[in-house]
C-alpha cells in the first residue's frame, strides 16, 4: 500500500479531537506517517513544514469549515489530496466537495473504513505523482513551459511556432530544453507530465 | 370529562335484573317513606290556610333519590308515599274522599319522575350548554317543583280534597305556595344528599379554601345579615336582599362547600324566623328570597369551582401542547442530533475494530490497548449522557417542578445545539456563570424554551455569534439570548407559534419572555423567579 521506508503523510483534521486522532492512529496503522489536528489553522501551519500527501478533514468545523479550509489548503499546496468526511452529508455538499473543492472523496460518518483507506491509498499516490510532475515542470522557463502546453496539445513544431509567433527553429531549441530537463523524451511521456502536473492524470 | 358538581354525577344505572341484589338500593328504597315522612312533617309549621307549606324538603329527598337512583324507579315511590301517607294518617283508607287524597299523593312523585326524566334525556341527547353539567341537574330542581305545583294546583280546583275552603282561593295563590315549598325543599337538601351520595372523587372533592378567603366571605356574608338585620324593621319583605348578594359572594370565593354553608345559614335564620309570621305576604317574600339565594348562590358555588377545574385542565392541556411541540423542536433538531451521535460512534467504530485487530496480535502493546479503551469508555458514557437527555426531553413524564442550577441548564442547551451551530456556522456565547444560581421549574419546559430562543436566534442570523446573557437580582433571574439583525430589520411581527408555546411557559412559571431590538441586535429575555415554585 505504502512503501515502509517512505511512508506516505497523512493529516487528518477534525474538531472532535478523540475522532481525529482515532482516524490518525487507524491511518497509523496502515503504514502511513499521520498527525491529527484539532483546527485547519494548526494543520495550515504544520503543512508548511512537512507538506501532507493527504488530508482528511471533517466538513463541519466551529472554526472554519472544511470547504473553505480545502480552497486555503489549495492554493498553499496544489498536490495535496483532499479527503472530507461529515456526520451531515447532503448530495449538494458530496457533488460541490467533488466538483468544486477537488475533493477525492465524501465520506460518512461513522466511517467505512474500508472505503476510507482505499480513498487515502488513492490520495496518497495522486499526491506523490503530482508532486513529482510540478518537481520536473519547475526549472522550465514561462516560454518554454508555454512550449510544452503546445506541444501537450499535440501541436507540431511548425503549429507551435505559428501559435506563438516564433521561428520554428527557436521552437526546437525550446524543445530540447525541455526535455533535458524533464527527461520526458518522446511527445507521449511529455503530455503525461502535464497531465500528472495538472492533476488530471490520477 | 371531570364532572363539574354532585349533581352531573351520572349514577351508574341500578339495575332490577342484575344478579346479585344491589343491597345499597334497596336500603335507600326501604329507608325513603320514613326519610319522606320525616321530611313531611318537618314541613308543617311553614304551613297556611290554603297551602300546605312555603318549605317542604320532603321534596328535596325525593328528588334527590331519584335523581341518584333514576326515574325508572318513580312507581315504586309513588307506592311507598301512598303507603306511608295512609298508615300515618294523613290520607284516611275507606274514607270518602280517599281516591282522590291517594291522587293527590301519587300526583307530586309522578311529576317529579316525569321531569327527571326529561332532564336526563337532555343531559343524553342534547348538545347545548343545557347538557352539561350541573344544568341538567338545576332543569331537574325547578321543572319538577313546577310541573307539581301546576298539577296540584289544577287538581285541586277540578276535585277539591284537601280543604273544602280551596275553591274560594285563587288557584294561583296555591300553585305559587306549592312552587315556593318544593323549591324551596328541593333547593336546600337534595344537593347536600347527593353530595353525600356519590361514589365519584371528582364530584366529591370540593374546593380547597383558605382561611383567609374563608374569613373574607364570611365577613361579606355577615355583614349582609346585618344589614338585612336592620332592614327587617323597616321592609321586612326586601330585608334579605343584601344577604342574597352576600350568599352569593360566598360561592364565588368558596364553591360549593361555601354556598352550602351560606345557603344552611339563612335558612336556619329565615325558616324559624317566617314560621310564627301570619303576614302571608312577607312570608312569600322571605320565602321566595331564599329560593332565589338558593338558587343564584348554588350556581356562583359550581362557577367558582368550575372555573378551577377549567383551569387545571387548560395547565394539563399545555403540558400536551409543550410536549408536542417538544416533539416537533426534537424532529427540527433531529440532523444536528444524528450528527452529534455519529461523532463518537465514528470514534467507537475505529477503536473497536482497532482493539479486535490488537487481540489478534500475539503482543498487543498494553499501552495502545488501554488508551483504545478508555477513549471507548468515554465516548460510550457520553453518547449515554447525550441519549439520557434527548430522551427526558422527548419524554412524555412531566417532571415535577425542581430547584434547577441555571449554568447548568444553558450548557446543557447550547450543547444540544451545538451541531445545528456548525451547520449553520454559529457560535454561541455562554458567560461565566454563578453556580449557585437557580430557578424552580419544569426543567424540560424551560430547556424547551432555551432551545427555541437559540434556534430562532441561530436561524435568523446564520454564521453569527449567539450571545447568552445571565442578569440576577434578588428576586428573579432574566436570561438573554441575543443575535445580531441584518439591517434593514426583517419583521418580527410574528412570534411563531413555538415561541407562542415558549410564552405559555414562561407564563406558567410565574415568568416573563419578551423581545427587543435595539442598536442592531435581536433580544429575547427570559425572566423567571429566582427560588420560589412558580405554581400558586
Amino acid at each position: 500500500m505504502t512503501d515502509p521506508a517512505d511512508p506516505a503523510i497523512i493529516h487528518v483534521v477534525d474538531d472532535d479531537p478523540d475522532l481525529g486522532r482515532a482516524v490518525a492512529r487507524l491511518l497509523g496503522r496502515h503504514g502511513y506517517r499521520t498527525q491529527a489536528f484539532d483546527t485547519p489553522r494548526a494543520m495550515l501551519a504544520a503543512q508548511a513544514d512537512e507538506p501532507a500527501h493527504c488530508l482528511v478533514t471533517d466538513v463541519m468545523m466551529a472554526d472554519m469549515d472544511g470547504f473553505a479550509f480545502a480552497e486555503r489548503m489549495r492554493a498553499q499546496d496544489p498536490a495535496v489530496a483532499i479527503i472530507f468526511m461529515t456526520a451531515w452529508p447532503t448530495t449538494s455538499s458530496a457533488v460541490d466537495s467533488v466538483r468544486r473543492y477537488g475533493g477525492l472523496d465524501y465520506l460518512e460518518k461513522p466511517i467505512d473504513e474500508g472505503r476510507l483507506l482505499a480513498a487515502v491509498a488513492e490520495g496518497a499516490r495522486w499526491s506523490r505523482q503530482r508532486r513529482g510532475a510540478l518537481a520536473r515542470l519547475a526549472p522550465l522557463t514561462p516560454r518554454e513551459r508555454e512550449v510544452l502546453h503546445c506541444l501537450a496539445q499535440g501541436m507540431s513544431n511548425k503549429m507551435v511556432a505559428a501559435a506563438l509567433s516564433l521561428s520554428p527553429k527557436t521552437i526546437e531549441d525550446h524543445r530540447a530544453a525541455i526535455v533535458a530537463k524533464t527527461g520526458a523524451s518522446s511527445p507521449a511521456a511529455l503530455i503525461a507530465l502535464v497531465r500528472e502536473a495538472s492533476g488530471t492524470e490520477g | 370529562m371531570a364532572t363539574l358538581s354532585p349533581m352531573s354525577a351520572r349514577p351508574r344505572p341500578f339495575r332490577l335484573e342484575a344478579r346479585a341484589i344491589d343491597w345499597r338500593l334497596v336500603a335507600l328504597l326501604l329507608a325513603y317513606p320514613f326519610a319522606f315522612k320525616l321530611a313531611h312533617m318537618a314541613a308543617s309549621p311553614w304551613g297556611g290556610a290554603h297551602f300546605f307549606s312555603l318549605w317542604y324538603p320532603a321534596a328535596g329527598v325525593r328528588l334527590a333519590l331519584l335523581w341518584r337512583i333514576g326515574a325508572r324507579f318513580t312507581p315504586v315511590l309513588i307506592v311507598e308515599e301512598c303507603l306511608i301517607q295512609s298508615l300515618t294518617g294523613t290520607i284516611l283508607p275507606g274514607g270518602p274522599e280517599y281516591l282522590n287524597q291517594l291522587g293527590g299523593v301519587a300526583r307530586a312523585p309522578a311529576a317529579y319522575g316525569l321531569m327527571i326524566a326529561l332532564a336526563r334525556f337532555i343531559e343524553r341527547r342534547s348538545r347545548s350548554e343545557l347538557a352539561i353539567a350541573p344544568m341538567p341537574f338545576g332543569l331537574a330542581a325547578v321543572l319538577a317543583p313546577t310541573l307539581a305545583s301546576f298539577t296540584a294546583g289544577f287538581w285541586e280546583w277540578q276535585w277539591p280534597g284537601v280543604s273544602s275552603s280551596l275553591p274560594t282561593q285563587p288557584v294561583a295563590t296555591t300553585i305559587a305556595a306549592f312552587l315556593v315549598g318544593d323549591l324551596l325543599g328541593v333547593l336546600l337538601i337534595a344537593p347536600p344528599l347527593l353530595w353525600i351520595g356519590t361514589r365519584d372523587e371528582g364530584t366529591r372533592r370540593l374546593m380547597p379554601i383558605g382561611r383567609g378567603r374563608a374569613i373574607e366571605a364570611a365577613s361579606v356574608f355577615a355583614f349582609g345579615w346585618l344589614l338585612a338585620w336592620g332592614l327587617a324593621r323597616v321592609e321586612p319583605q326586601i330585608a334579605i336582599t343584601p344577604v342574597l348578594i352576600g350568599a352569593i359572594w360566598a360561592g364565588l370565593r368558596c364553591g360549593r362547600l361555601g354556598a352550602w354553608i351560606a345557603i344552611i345559614l339563612s335558612a336556619a335564620i329565615i325558616l324559624p324566623w317566617s314560621a310564627p309570621l301570619s303576614a302571608s305576604a312577607t312570608r312569600f317574600a322571605l320565602h321566595m328570597g331564599l329560593a332565589a339565594m338558593a338558587i343564584a348562590t348554588y350556581l356562583a358555588g359550581s362557577f367558582a369551582e368550575a372555573q378551577i377545574r377549567a383551569r387545571e385542565d387548560i395547565a394539563r392541556r399545555d403540558r400536551i401542547l409543550f410536549q408536542a411541540e417538544r416533539l416537533k423542536t426534537l424532529r427540527a433538531m433531529s440532523v444536528a442530533i444524528i450528527h452529534e451521535i455519529s461523532q463518537p460512534l465514528s470514534t467507537l467504530a475505529i477503536e473497536t475494530r482497532h482493539l479486535f485487530a490488537l487481540s489478534r496480535d500475539p503482543q498487543p502493546d498494553p499501552a495502545e490497548m488501554r488508551e483504545s479503551i478508555e477513549l471507548v469508555d468515554r465516548k460510550a458514557a457520553l453518547l449515554a449522557d447525550m441519549v439520557r437527555r434527548l430522551r427526558s426531553f422527548g419524554g412524555r413524564a412531566v417532571d415535577e417542578p425542581s430547584p434547577i442550577i441555571v449554568g447548568q441548564m444553558l450548557r446543557d442547551c447550547a450543547g444540544m445545539v451545538g451541531g445545528e451551530a456548525r451547520s449553520l456556522g454559529c457560535t454561541i456565547r455562554l458567560p461565566p456563570m454563578d453556580a449557585r444560581l437557580r430557578v424552580t421549574g419544569h426543567e424540560i419546559e424551560l430547556t424547551q424554551i432555551l432551545l427555541n430562543l437559540l434556534r430562532n436566534a441561530m436561524l435568523a442570523a446564520p454564521g453569527s455569534t449567539i450571545e447568552i446573557g445571565v442578569e440576577s437580582r434578588a428576586d428573579q433571574v432574566t436570561i438573554h439570548v441575543a443575535n445580531p439583525v441584518p439591517s434593514p430589520t426583517p419583521d418580527y411581527g410574528g412570534m411563531g407559534i413555538g415561541l407562542l408555546v415558549a410564552r405559555a411557559i414562561a407564563d406558567a412559571h410565574g415568568g416573563t419572555l419578551t423581545r427587543d431590538i435595539a442598536q442592531g441586535r435581536a433580544r429575547a429575555s427570559l425572566s423567571l423567579p429566582r427560588t420560589e415554585p412558580s405554581h400558586d
